[in-house]
């Protein structure tokens, strides 16, 4: 993970029209932006367009963009503000979306709401639902760092003070059991 | 442990297998496909083990593929604005394939001129901008002789690649009206998405119907079938003669073989085949491994025209020597430009089945 200075050093690269600092910066900071926009309304195709839409925005308002000390910071807040938009546009749509309405505070979805919100299929929704009940909770949280979190088994291992082996072997044994249940 | 022997539970737990999956780079997707190429079980485990690392990433995407589009959009952009501040432009702007399904309202708050362009971007997106440049042209053939490869770019945008002794002919009043085309021989195509307009290809014994999609189609009238092989989207297959009967291929890789002086036959009696490594081997005609140790730009476009059959050409003296490295496949000269883009930005138009680098 790039430090917030280099990624500082993008965005007024990108702010005097170099597209290539624009490109560096959306690779560095693409996956956080997913997750953060996930946790908000696990609706993955939503949080993609939104991502996509935010930094063709950032493009064409360059000159006008501000330096900002905190970039990933200040991309969060468009994309929360981009997302809250969309989602409050939709439910003006459809009324029914009741959950979605502004004055309810809307707490952040759980990483197994997440991933079972994303599937589109049923039963594999039931399938994950079961799988994931199966789990440890030390193995549900070892797969959420690795797979969601994109953490290091080394940056895992030192957060859950274990070792790495150990780390790995919990993921490893939370693999085969998914698995056998999934298949 | 040697690589090859990974099961699928080795595959998920191996970190760089993971990055893979998300598109971390362009190395480490090259590195497992390449493995991937030379290892069928591997293959299949990398299939299972990739759906895994999907759903427990909660499906976060491609990074790799996330740039792009974005790139694309901007390409998209700038080619409007281009297009709505210089008019009497002649050469037809190579059109990138849209980039989202769907495009978002901007509901924050913008400027208006942005959001003028954005409504006139998606009203020149639904309106074939491009007849006023290539008037409805009448029928046109493409034949491509002893050619190994001879690439053919579309007014739609679509590209497509001719085998040698093949014959594409465009229908009269193509991209006008409709988009229908005909081909004698062998020929892959990369089709444009344009709901209002299905693409059909017509051989002798088949009639191929699409929307946008990456296909190839192998008819040529000496053999005894006529085989249309799917790589991404989805076709639909009707047999000439049996009854608006037909076929539809939606899994990568999955074909159909007609026999040819059989038309008749019901549809049951055709053989529809999927997924099978030995289909990837019949692609080798079309596909290029490309490999570039910091060769500039002047040389490369030499070996895209050979390997494309299409002619290269450039408008600005200075992006010749443009340095590049990498390794590559690419279906198409306009999938191959599009990476090399990626790396050290140019652009690059098309004029009359030329293909015209500029800076």
């Amino acid at each position: 993970m790039l430090h917030d200075d280099d990624i500082r050093v993008y965005w007024n690269s990108a702010r005097t029209g170099d597209k290539q600092a624009l490109f560096a910066l959306h690779s560095n900071t693409y996956f956080h932006l997913v997750r953060f926009g996930l946790k908000i309304c696990g609706d993955d195709e939503l949080v993609k367009d939104c991502i996509n839409q935010l930094f063709l925005m950032l493009w064409d308002k360059r000159q006008s963009l501000p330096d900002v000390q905190q970039v990933r910071s200040y991309l969060f807040t468009c994309l929360r503000r981009q997302l809250l938009d969309e989602l409050a546009y939709r439910s003006k749509m459809d009324a029914a979306h009741e959950q979605f309405s502004e004055e309810i505070p809307r707490k952040e979805l759980s990483y197994e709401e997440i991933i079972i919100n994303v599937q589109q299929d049923e039963e594999l929704k039931q399938k994950l639902h079961l799988a994931l009940e199966q789990l440890s909770p030390r193995q549900k949280e070892l797969i959420r760092l690795k797979f969601f979190e994109g953490m290091s088994y080394e940056q895992i291992a030192e957060q859950t003070t274990q070792t790495i082996k150990t780390a790995y072997n919990t993921v490893y044994d939370a693999i085969k059991q998914l698995r056998k249940i999934l298949k | 442990m040697n690589l090859q022997s990974y099961d699928v539970t080795d595959l998920v737990c191996n970190e760089s297998f993971q990055q893979y999956c998300l598109g971390a780079s362009a190395e480490v997707m090259a590195y497992w496909e390449d493995l991937a190429r030379h290892n069928p079980t591997l293959q299949t485990n990398m299939v299972e083990a990739k759906a895994l690392v999907l759903i427990l990433s909660a499906r976060q995407g491609n990074g790799y593929e996330q740039l792009q589009q974005l790139r694309d959009g901007i390409i998209e952009h700038e080619q409007l604005q281009s297009r709505l501040f210089a008019t009497g432009e002649t050469g037809m702007p190579v059109p990138s394939k849209p980039s989202t399904k769907k495009l978002l309202l901007y509901t924050t708050s913008i400027a208006a001129s942005i959001c003028l362009l954005i409504a006139a971007w998606q009203y020149f997106r639904h309106t074939p901008l491009q007849q006023n440049i290539t008037p409805a042209i009448a029928s046109q053939v493409y034949a491509s002789g002893i050619t190994p490869r001879k690439t053919v770019i579309l007014p739609d945008g679509s590209v497509i690649i001719l085998r040698d002794h093949s014959t594409l002919t465009l229908h009269e009043g193509f991209n006008a009206q409709h988009r229908e085309v005909s081909l004698a021989g062998e020929a892959f195509f990369d089709v444009q998405h344009d709901a209002g307009k299905p693409f059909v290809v017509q051989t002798a014994a088949t009639r191929v119907t699409v929307l946008g999609t990456t296909f190839n189609i192998r008819a040529y009238p000496k053999e005894l079938s006529t085989e249309t092989m799917l790589l991404k989207g989805k076709v639909s297959v009707t047999l000439n003669g049996g009854e608006g009967k037909h076929e539809i291929l939606d899994q990568p890789y999955q074909s159909m073989i007609v026999g040819n002086s059989t038309s008749t036959k019901p549809l049951e009696e055709t053989v529809k085949r999927s997924n099978s490594d030995t289909k990837k081997q019949e692609l080798t005609w079309l596909r290029s491994r490309l490999e570039i140790e910091n060769e500039p730009l002047e040389k490369i476009a030499l070996k895209l025209e050979k390997w494309y059959g299409i002619p290269v050409k450039f408008e600005d003296e200075s992006v010749k020597s443009y340095r590049y490295s990498g390794t590559f496949e690419s279906e198409t000269v306009v999938k191959a430009l599009q990476a090399l883009q990626l790396s050290y930005p140019f652009t690059f138009n098309i004029k009359n089945n030329e293909i015209v680098i500029s800076k």
